[in-house]
């Protein structure tokens, strides 16, 4: 179990703090969601939690472990995958993965078929440098599973890949939570957290505004809204409405009394929704 | 040891595909062609001196004839004096006046002669002044003076080859100093020193594989300077870990301060002051009369005058110097080991503004 209590972390030393009194814990196997727009702390906690920045106030326990007591056992359980895809650009993508897997004191995957599970063998040999920011993504993606890790931090995992690539990427973190790993999420992508998390906390201006199931959060928060098509004026028109509002209500009760409508869908809330409606901040 | 070799051997690697082999070759081979082709292995300053003894007699003529002066080199008149030295850059005309007693000597050049040659040729005339009018009794035959030599007389040094030791010194030096710059900041750049950090991989291994690293490489390239320079004649035995060494104090040097810098832009001025620093003691081996006090707390110190004393042995105690070098590695490495700990491997803490990091 991963316990995050109470943390601060103030970059300038004047009192302005990036990450104000977060708090949370992720159960071991839990896929754990950490959602909010760029600058709201989140790669502060992650960079926290990997013991890449100091702790400066609060504490993180791995089974009752403080993060300030850990050594280089801890790097041997934990893979982690950076936002930015920070690579060697000399090396070849095989390079990058067997000199990591190199520094390492258990047992480490075979950095080609881990090239393989992200779709990197035709471009195994090939210097990192020429790959695309995708591709580098994916191998990041991978140095992060070469050590067979206990716990993933993995940071934006799916940016800027195709729906494909991304679904593949989707579809190991799944497998490494049915092996047992606990996976630490960060990223602004809603979809992506809705398909993954068993639990979401949304950040915003460094402080947890609120933590739940994505299923719940959206019971709690989201607003009933029904998407309708209707004819108006001869074209074909879309509209999302909410039945908790008396306007949308009668605009409704409008298009069925003059026999306009279509089609209509009931709609549950995004989790962008429910984060726009409790911060007023778009996560993108 | 398993992490330790893989970072080594990644090191190297990246050094071959930073293009730093073509470099090292390219300069071992300019070094070879100016050593064997381009500069004599002796010269002689061209100063070649004039006389006209015009005092009663021309006793000092005769002298300097006695003394083996080839006769071509005293002329009939100042007229002719002046004349051949405003012809001859490099020439200095002497003309005597006055009496034999008293005589009045005046010193002619063209191009710059410095104050110290003035002296020791006005100190020369006067010795040989001084025996023609009988007021010194020895004879000139320069028995005026002995010299005492402190320890056996070595071997003089080639002049292509004077300079090489404080080459090879420094070059060695700058390899470790600004090649591991270089690595440090590619890390940076591309962030792979923060993928780093979450391994186990430690501070440790980091600074020593990289030590090694420019170590070896140092080695091989003062080698591959030594062969093509001056051959089989060098203990390579003795030279070869006196170049390891050198080169990594000097990496260790180069990770602390780089370890304080964002990227080679902000690096460059504070490194090149430090360069030229390192540089002197190398300058004061060209110059031996240049050696102020202070010059042996200057870091190089040692490895320059240690490199010298087994290319050209002198009979200089050596084991002091290397006894210094080993030191000051020490006290580098653990200097390194905090510097890397401090502001490689932990974020928030560096002279960069923190924000850049997030």
């Amino acid at each position: 179990m991963i316990e995050v209590s109470h943390v601060y972390h103030d970059y300038t030393g004047e009192g302005r703090y990036a990450v104000s009194d977060v708090s949370f814990t992720i159960s071991k196997g839990e896929v754990f969601g950490f959602l909010g727009p760029s600058g709201a702390g989140k790669s502060t906690v992650q960079n926290i939690m990997t013991g890449l920045l100091r702790l400066q106030k609060g504490d993180v326990l791995y089974d009752g472990k403080s993060v300030r007591r850990l050594g280089p056992d801890f790097f041997n359980k934990i893979g982690v995958s950076f936002e930015q895809p920070n690579v060697y650009e000399k090396l070849s993508g095989f390079e990058n993965l067997a000199y990591y897997a190199g520094l390492f004191d258990v047992p480490t995957q075979d950095p080609m078929r881990l090239l393989d599970m992200v779709g990197l063998r035709e471009a195994a040999h090939r210097r990192a440098g020429s790959y695309s920011k995708g591709m580098k993504q994916r191998l990041v993606f991978a140095r992060a599973l070469v050590n067979n890790p206990s716990i993933l931090f993995l940071d934006e995992p799916t940016s800027g890949l195709d729906p494909a690539l991304s679904g593949r990427i989707k579809d190991i973190i799944r497998q490494k939570q049915r092996e047992g790993c606990t996976v630490f999420l960060t990223t602004h992508n809603m979809f992506v957290a809705d398909e993954l998390c068993d639990r979401v906390a949304f950040l915003n201006e460094g402080r947890i505004v609120a933590m739940d199931s994505p299923r719940a959060l959206k019971l709690r928060y989201g607003e009933r809204s029904i998407r309708v098509e209707y004819r108006e004026d001869g074209n074909v028109k879309s509209r999302v409405l909410f039945t908790e509002r008396a306007e949308d209500r009668a605009l409704l009760h409008d298009l069925i009394d003059h026999g306009d409508v279509l089609t209509i869908h009931s709609q549950e809330a995004t989790l962008e929704q429910i984060f726009i409606s409790l911060t007023g901040r778009e996560l993108a | 040891m398993r992490r330790f070799f893989r970072l080594f051997k990644q090191d190297l690697v990246l050094a071959f595909r930073n293009a730093m082999m073509p470099v090292l070759v390219f300069l071992i081979v300019m070094m070879a062609v100016t050593v064997r082709f381009v500069l004599p292995k002796d010269w002689q300053p061209a100063e070649t001196y004039y006389f006209v003894d015009q005092t009663e007699g021309a006793p000092y003529e005769t002298v300097l004839r006695q003394s083996g002066v080839d006769a071509g080199k005293f002329l009939s008149d100042e007229e002719a004096l002046r004349g051949v030295v405003r012809k001859d850059r490099g020439g200095i005309g002497v003309l005597f006046t006055g009496s034999k007693t008293h005589p009045r000597i005046t010193i002619m050049h063209s191009d710059g002669v410095t104050p110290q040659g003035v002296n020791i040729l006005k100190a020369t005339l006067n010795a040989m002044v001084r025996r023609v009018t009988g007021s010194e009794g020895r004879q000139f035959s320069g028995e005026s003076s002995r010299v005492r030599f402190l320890r056996p007389q070595a071997e003089p040094v080639p002049l292509n080859l004077t300079a090489l030791p404080g080459l090879i010194a420094f070059e060695v030096i700058v390899l470790g100093f600004m090649f591991v710059a270089v690595f440090i900041f590619q890390e940076k750049h591309e962030g792979t020193i923060k993928a780093y950090r979450v391994s186990p991989g430690g501070k440790v291994a980091y600074v020593l594989s990289k030590t090694l690293a420019f170590a070896v490489l140092g080695s091989v390239y003062g080698c591959g300077v030594l062969a093509s320079t001056m051959g089989r004649s060098v203990n390579y035995g003795a030279i070869v870990p006196l170049m390891a060494l050198g080169a990594a104090l000097y990496t260790l040097i180069g990770i602390s301060v780089a370890s304080f810098f964002q990227d080679l832009s902000e690096w460059l001025l504070p490194a090149v002051l430090l360069l030229t620093v390192n540089m002197i003691p190398a300058a004061s081996m060209v110059f031996p009369t240049f050696s102020p006090r202070w010059l042996s707390y200057v870091p190089s110190y040692p490895a320059v005058f240690a490199i010298r004393e087994v290319l050209f042995p002198s009979g200089k105690p050596i084991l002091p110097l290397v006894g210094a070098l080993v030191a000051e590695s020490v006290a580098a490495y653990a200097l390194c080991l905090f510097l890397t700990e401090r502001n490689l491997m932990k974020e928030g803490r560096s002279w960069a503004p923190q924000g850049r990091f997030r």
